[in-house]
């Protein structure tokens, strides 16, 4: 069987039966909170397995071992961050809380949580818009890994590669909602561990062992086996941050707690994270071992694939590819989730509830803006509305993706870093501070978007990444504003931490 | 130049940071599981 037909069958194989369990879960879904939290009745295995793979995209993968190639040894760091940061202290800080406010203030969403815990209907909005906006790019970027892994390493048309996958993707989430993805996501994630366990070892081989390539590699510059090495603290401080501390303001990956059927969940799910976490190490620790495999590449995207098409035989390298995809496609598919949730529960809401806005305090704001309190439309409704937004989502990114404006390019390496400007604090402060206002949110949320994207078109003065600046304004202007401001109406507290 | 397990320094620390959050992972269940048997419900 030629190498091309192995591939092909192993990719056929695994969206066979990603589209199965869309289909499978497609038949359980009927409500809105079924479509967009899983009815929150999902256990901590799929929990924390779909945390993990809806974490790591492609881009992280490819991108890693990118790092890794160039920088050697140091970005174990980043892995090590990735786990404590990212995985065990995001779980534990972020968890339990999320999981209660989202339920006390009957919210499916980020920024419904933010509109109803500060009694704020603009700064829902203002999330939801910048999630709708930004994660849309994000999606492009992810789709565009796949394209290009699928490209180099099936040989796969690049165009054929973003139609072939962005295809599944939009079937399986419009069919089954949020527990297609999470469902789908937890079979990644293991598919993912393997592929890239099984490249790590047949790498680690061929270099004769983990300390014979440390050894090769301070050979070659005593940097690559040094931390932070080549790299120097204010490169690997800052993308440890990124990777790490931006989770806490990622929707994607904070509606995972939503979704838990009970707090008990975390207490599994939050070991499990964490040991899924791990295996962030991989592509990192592969990408630096690639170093002293391969002759010098120009491009270090391509440490990975060329490594895999190195030391894998045809069956190997179909596992990885299949890895690599499963990576991106769990992402892919939690963010369209998302943005679907944004448009349909919180932009299209909050233009109901405006609409019908009659006046009254910060308590009757909370009751005003109730996803489903109050409406006429029934929850088949919402779930029709729902695959329509996700497939309106996933067809603009893939068509932007065919062939992506340069400007769609530089935005989508600060997509992570705006969103998480705008939404990072907001969510974390708010389940553990109660003197945040509404006035401190909205204001933290556009300084820390504007500031981020000021950085981005001032092109990274100081060579600091405009996540480390957006955020840092963030919180200065949510903190300063909230003391600056009166407190929150205690009914709003109420709502929002239960009546003490 | 290298440390424990003929890891370098850097990579063995990182290595730890990872093993340190699986220890605290491990913790945070089973204290949570006690104050639930000593506190009542959670869900």
């Amino acid at each position: 069987m030629s190498s091309t037909a192995v591939y092909a069958l192993v990719l056929v194989l695994y969206m066979a039966a990603l589209l199965g369990a869309g289909v499978w879960t497609g038949r359980r879904t009927r409500s809105a909170e079924d479509f967009y939290i899983g009815g929150r009745q999902v256990g901590p295995w799929v929990t924390a397995f779909s945390f993990v793979a809806a974490y790591f995209s492609s881009v992280v993968i490819v991108g890693g071992g990118a790092f890794g190639y160039r920088f050697g040894m140091s970005t174990m760091w980043v892995a090590a961050s990735n786990v404590l940061i990212g995985c065990t202290l995001a779980w534990i800080v972020l968890g339990k809380r999320l999981w209660e406010f989202s339920k006390r203030l009957d919210t499916m969403t980020i920024p419904g949580f933010i509109g109803r815990r500060y009694g704020a209907r603009e700064a829902e909005v203002f999330s939801a818009v910048v999630i709708f906006l930004f994660m849309i790019v994000y999606n492009v970027s992810v789709l565009q890994g796949m394209g290009r892994i699928l490209e180099g390493l099936m040989g796969l048309p690049y165009v054929h590669g973003i139609l072939i996958s962005g295809a599944i993707i939009l079937v399986y989430v419009a069919f089954g909602g949020y527990l297609a993805v999470v469902w789908t996501s937890f079979i990644q994630a293991w598919i993912m561990l393997f592929a890239l366990s099984l490249l790590a070892v047949a790498a680690l081989a061929a270099a004769g062992g983990f300390q014979a390539a440390g050894e090769r590699l301070a050979a070659m510059d005593p940097g690559l086996v040094a931390t932070p090495g080549v790299w120097g603290w204010q490169g690997l401080v800052s993308y440890c941050l990124i990777v790490s501390l931006g989770v806490w303001g990622m929707p994607q990956l904070l509606v995972r707690f939503y979704s838990m059927r009970s707090a008990r969940v975390l207490r599994l799910g939050t070991v499990l994270a964490t040991l899924g976490g791990a295996m962030a190490v991989l592509p990192y620790m592969t990408g630096a071992v690639a170093r002293v495999i391969l002759p010098p590449l120009e491009n270090p995207d391509l440490a990975i694939p060329t490594l895999t098409k190195t030391v894998l035989n045809p069956w190997g390298g179909a596992v990885f590819l299949a890895g690599v995809l499963a990576a991106g496609m769990s992402t892919f598919a939690s963010v369209l989730i998302i943005v679907s949730a944004a448009i349909v529960k919180d932009l299209r809401r909050s233009g109901e509830a405006g609409r019908s806005r009659a006046g009254g305090g910060a308590g009757s704001m909370v009751a005003r803006t109730s996803e489903d309190g109050g409406s006429t439309r029934g929850p088949s409704r919402d779930v029709l509305l729902g695959r329509a937004a996700s497939l309106g989502a996933g067809l603009v990114s893939l068509v932007v993706a065919l062939r992506p404006p340069a400007l769609i390019l530089v935005v989508t390496a600060f997509s992570w870093a705006v969103i998480a400007s705008a939404c990072l604090w907001p969510v974390v402060l708010g389940v553990t501070w109660r003197r945040g206002t509404r006035q401190g949110a909205l204001a933290s949320m556009v300084a820390g978007t504007a500031t981020a994207l000021g950085w981005m078109i001032a092109k990274m003065p100081l060579g600091i990444h405009g996540f480390i600046p957006g955020v840092a304004m963030s919180l200065i202007v949510f903190v300063v504003v909230s003391l600056a401001t009166k407190p929150p109406a205690r009914e709003l507290v109420d709502a929002a931490w239960g009546r003490s | 130049m290298t440390g424990p397990l003929s890891l370098p320094w850097g990579t063995f620390a990182a290595l730890l940071v990872i093993a340190a959050s699986v220890v605290v992972a491990l913790v945070y269940a089973a204290a949570t599981g006690r104050s639930r048997r000593g506190g009542g419900a959670d869900e």
